[in-house]
C-alpha cells in the first residue's frame, strides 16, 4: 500500500507495531523523518505531503513495514583493491567513480543494509562519501544522517574482530553546492540512465521491484478486515543476522554477543504464554512436549521492541544484560511448567505454584462465592 | 441508542439449565464449553449439605476491563447497544482477556477436548467427530437455521486459536426496532430479537431490555427489587443484574432446611 499517491512509499500495516498491538510503543520512523510527514493515529500512519523520499524512515524501522525504493544495491564488484564509494542521488553521476554504489540518500542504509554491504563487498574498503551537502540538504542536518547506522555497524564488526580496514569509513570530498539539484531525483530519473548503466542497474532493479512488492501487495486494502496478525520475521533483523553469519563464516569469528538481545523470566511467572502470543516477531514461542508447556526463545528473531514485557500480566519477563542469558542465534527453553489435574474440573492445566485447581475454576468459584455474600449475607 | 441489560431473578432461578442448553444450540457452542453456564456447588456436610447454583452469562460491562487490556484491539464495546464483542478476525488467542476478566466468561477451547478425549473423559473428542471446514473448529451435527458467520461480532461457528464470549445474542437484538423499552418473549412482535436464554427460561427468571430507558421493565425491577451488580469494586459495572429477595436458591427443599436450622 502507498502511503501518499506522490510519494513513492511503501507501507504494509500488518508489520507496523503500533497497529498491530497496543502495547508497542514504536515511533522510530515519525523520529526519522527529516521533514515530519509522517503522523500515527489510532488507526493509520498517515503522511501528509512533501516526502522526500530519502528513504530514513524505512532505514529506521525495526520491522521493515516500511520501504523505499533505491536501496538494493546493484551488484557489488568484490574483487578489486580500490576502495567503494556509496553516493547519493543528488552527486550528478558523471561526478562519482563508475562502480559507485548510488542509494537516494545515505542515511536510508540501515545498519542491515551497511552490513549487508560489507559482507558483499569482500576485502574492499566501503567509503560513505560526504559531499558536504548534508548541512544544506532537507533530508540531512548537522550530523550526517548516516552517521549514527555507519557507527553502529563499525561497532558490530569490531566486536565481531574485522580488521581496521574493513569497517566503513566517512570521506569528505566536497562539491560546489552550486551543483546540488534542490530534491533528490525521482527514480524513474535516477535509473533512465544510459545503455550500460541501465543494464548494469537491471539487476538491482530487479531485486527492488521485489522488496517493495511485498511490502505493498501484502498491504490489506482500506476496510477490509482480514488481517493476519501471525508472526513476522523482521527483514532488518534478518539481514544484519545473515551479514554478520556471512562475515562469521569468512574470519572464524564467533557473532557478536551483543546482537542477540537476552530474555530472563523471573519466578512470578504464571505460564499465561501472553508473551509469546504478543511477540510481534515469533521470537517467543509456546512449545508443548511430554505434558509440560512453556516458552521457548529465539534472539535472532527478537527485535527487542518491549512488548513481551509490557503484556506479562506477573511483570515476569525482561531483558537481562546482552551475553548473559541465551546470547545465541538458536531457540532456547526459557520457562518449562508440568502439566497437572485441576481438582475441580478434572483438565489438565500447566501453571506455576501449587494450586490444586485450575485458574478459570478458581475464578468460577471465587465469583459465585462473592455473589452468594452479596445476594444471601443477611441469611448467613 | 440502546444500552441493553439483563436482569437474574435468583429468587426465581430453579438451576433447570434451559438456558445453557439454548444458548449452545443457538451460538453452535462445543459441547460442556457454554458461554451461559449455570455454576453449581455443594457447601457444608450432610445432613446439612446445601446444593448452590449461580446462572452466569457474560456481564457486557459498561467499563470492561477485557476490551482495555486486549493487545490488537479485537475485543471492543459496541457504542450501538452497549454490547462488548470480540472481532475474531483480529483476535490471537493471546487470552489476556480471559486472565483479565473478573467473572471469567471467556473461552479458549483449542488447548485440550472439553468432553471426550484424552483429557476431557470417556468417548471421543468430539471435534474429531465433526471436523470444522476451513477456519472452523468444528462442524456441529445441528446448526442454526440462518446459518451466521459474523466474524467481526464474534457470532457463529467458533474458528480456530481465538477467544470466544457469550454477545448477548448479538444476531437477533441487534435487529430490534430501536427505541424499545424491552424485549419481552411474550410480545409476539419482539420474541424473535429476544436472546436465546431470555427466551428459553422456564420460570421466566430472565428479564432483558433497555437500561438506559427509565420506563423500561428492567430499569424499574433493579430501582424496585434492588437489582445488584456483582464485584462492582472492580469498577466494570456489568450490564447484568441479579435481584434477590435474600431467601437463598429458590427451590423449596433449601428453604425448609433453613427453617430447619
Amino acid at each position: 500500500m502507498r502511503l501518499h499517491p506522490q510519494a513513492p512509499v511503501g507501507f504494509a500495516a500488518e508489520a507496523c507495531l503500533p497497529l498491530r498491538s497496543r502495547y508497542a510503543r514504536c515511533d522510530a520512523c515519525q523520529r526519522a523523518c527529516p521533514v515530519g510527514v509522517l503522523a500515527m493515529d489510532q488507526e493509520a500512519l498517515r503522511m501528509g505531503d512533501g516526502c522526500l523520499h530519502c528513504g530514513r524512515c524505512a532505514a529506521a524501522c525495526p520491522t521493515g513495514a516500511l520501504a523505499v525504493p533505491g536501496f538494493v544495491p546493484q551488484a557489488v564488484v568484490a574483487d578489486s583493491p580500490r576502495p567503494l564509494p556509496v553516493e547519493c542521488w543528488k552527486v550528478p553521476r558523471r561526478l562519482c567513480a563508475r562502480e559507485a554504489v548510488r542509494v537516494p540518500c545515505l542515511g536510508g542504509l540501515s545498519v542491515g543494509r551497511w552490513l549487508a554491504l560489507r559482507a558483499a563487498a569482500g576485502k574492499r574498503p566501503i567509503e560513505a562519501v560526504d559531499r558536504g551537502w548534508c548541512g544544506r540538504c532537507s533530508a540531512g542536518g548537522a550530523t550526517h544522517p548516516a552517521a549514527s547506522a555507519v557507527d553502529q555497524a563499525n561497532r558490530l564488526l569490531e566486536e565481531m574482530g574485522e580488521p581496521p580496514q574493513a569497517r566503513i569509513r566517512f570521506v569528505h570530498k566536497p562539491l560546489p553546492v552550486k551543483a546540488m539539484p534542490e530534491a533528490i531525483p525521482e527514480p524513474a530519473a535516477e535509473f533512465s540512465m544510459g545503455r550500460r548503466a541501465f543494464f548494469r542497474g537491471l539487476m538491482g532493479q530487479a531485486a527492488e521491484a521485489l522488496c517493495v512488492m511485498e511490502t505493498s501487495a501484502s498491504a490489506p486494502a482500506a476496510g477490509n478486515r482480514e488481517v493476519h496478525w501471525g508472526p513476522l520475521l523482521s527483514p532488518e533483523r534478518t539481514r544484519v543476522v545473515s551479514a554478520l553469519r556471512r562475515l562469521a563464516d569468512r574470519s572464524g569469528q564467533p557473532l557478536p554477543a551483543s546482537i542477540f538481545p537476552a530474555l530472563h523470566i523471573s519466578e512470578a511467572c504464571r505460564n499465561h504464554q501472553v508473551c509469546a502470543a504478543t511477540c510481534p516477531t515469533g521470537a517467543l514461542l509456546a512449545y508443548q512436549e511430554n505434558g509440560a508447556t512453556g516458552v521457548a526463545f529465539n534472539a535472532s528473531a527478537c527485535i527487542a521492541c518491549g512488548v513481551c514485557q509490557r503484556a506479562c500480566p506477573e511483570q515476569a519477563i525482561g531483558f537481562a544484560p546482552p551475553g548473559t542469558v541465551a546470547a545465541s542465534g538458536k531457540a532456547v527453553r526459557l520457562t518449562r511448567v508440568e502439566a497437572r489435574e485441576c481438582a475441580e474440573c478434572g483438565h489438565l492445566f500447566a501453571e506455576r505454584g501449587d494450586e490444586p485447581v485450575c485458574a478459570p475454576c478458581r475464578k468460577s468459584r471465587e465469583l459465585a462465592q462473592s455473589a452468594f455474600q452479596q445476594l444471601f449475607a443477611a441469611r448467613a | 441508542m440502546a444500552k441493553w441489560g439483563m436482569v437474574i431473578d435468583l429468587d426465581k432461578c430453579t438451576g433447570c439449565q434451559a438456558c445453557t442448553t439454548a444458548c449452545a444450540m443457538e451460538n453452535n457452542r462445543l459441547p460442556g464449553e457454554n458461554w451461559q453456564d449455570v455454576l453449581f456447588y455443594t457447601e457444608g456436610t450432610y445432613p446439612s449439605a446445601q446444593l448452590k447454583w449461580f446462572p452466569r452469562p457474560c456481564f457486557h460491562c459498561e467499563d470492561p476491563s477485557c476490551v482495555h487490556v486486549c493487545p490488537t484491539k479485537a475485543t471492543y464495546k459496541d457504542p450501538n447497544g452497549g454490547f462488548v464483542l470480540i472481532d475474531w478476525n483480529k483476535c490471537i488467542g493471546c487470552k489476556y482477556c480471559m486472565i483479565a476478566c473478573p467473572y471469567g466468561v471467556r473461552f479458549y477451547t483449542d488447548e485440550k477436548p472439553v468432553v471426550g478425549g484424552p483429557t476431557g473423559g470417556p468417548g471421543p473428542d468430539i471435534r474429531e467427530v465433526f471436523p470444522g471446514d476451513g477456519k472452523r473448529s468444528w462442524n456441529p451435527p445441528w446448526r442454526a437455521p440462518d446459518a451466521r458467520d459474523d466474524w467481526v461480532h464474534g457470532v457463529g461457528i467458533q474458528p480456530k486459536g481465538v477467544v470466544s464470549k457469550c454477545t448477548f445474542c448479538y444476531h437477533k437484538v441487534s435487529k430490534a426496532p430501536p427505541g424499545t423499552p424491552d424485549l419481552d418473549e411474550d410480545d409476539p412482535a419482539l420474541k424473535e430479537y429476544v436472546p436465546a436464554c431470555v427466551r428459553t427460561c422456564p420460570p421466566k427468571a430472565r428479564y432483558f431490555g433497555d437500561l438506559d430507558n427509565p420506563e423500561s421493565r428492567v430499569s424499574k425491577l433493579i430501582a424496585d427489587k434492588r437489582g445488584v451488580r456483582l464485584k462492582d469494586e472492580t469498577g466494570n459495572k456489568p450490564q447484568v443484574y441479579y435481584l434477590s429477595g435474600g431467601a437463598g436458591p429458590a427451590v423449596p427443599s433449601t428453604r425448609e432446611t433453613v427453617k430447619k436450622t
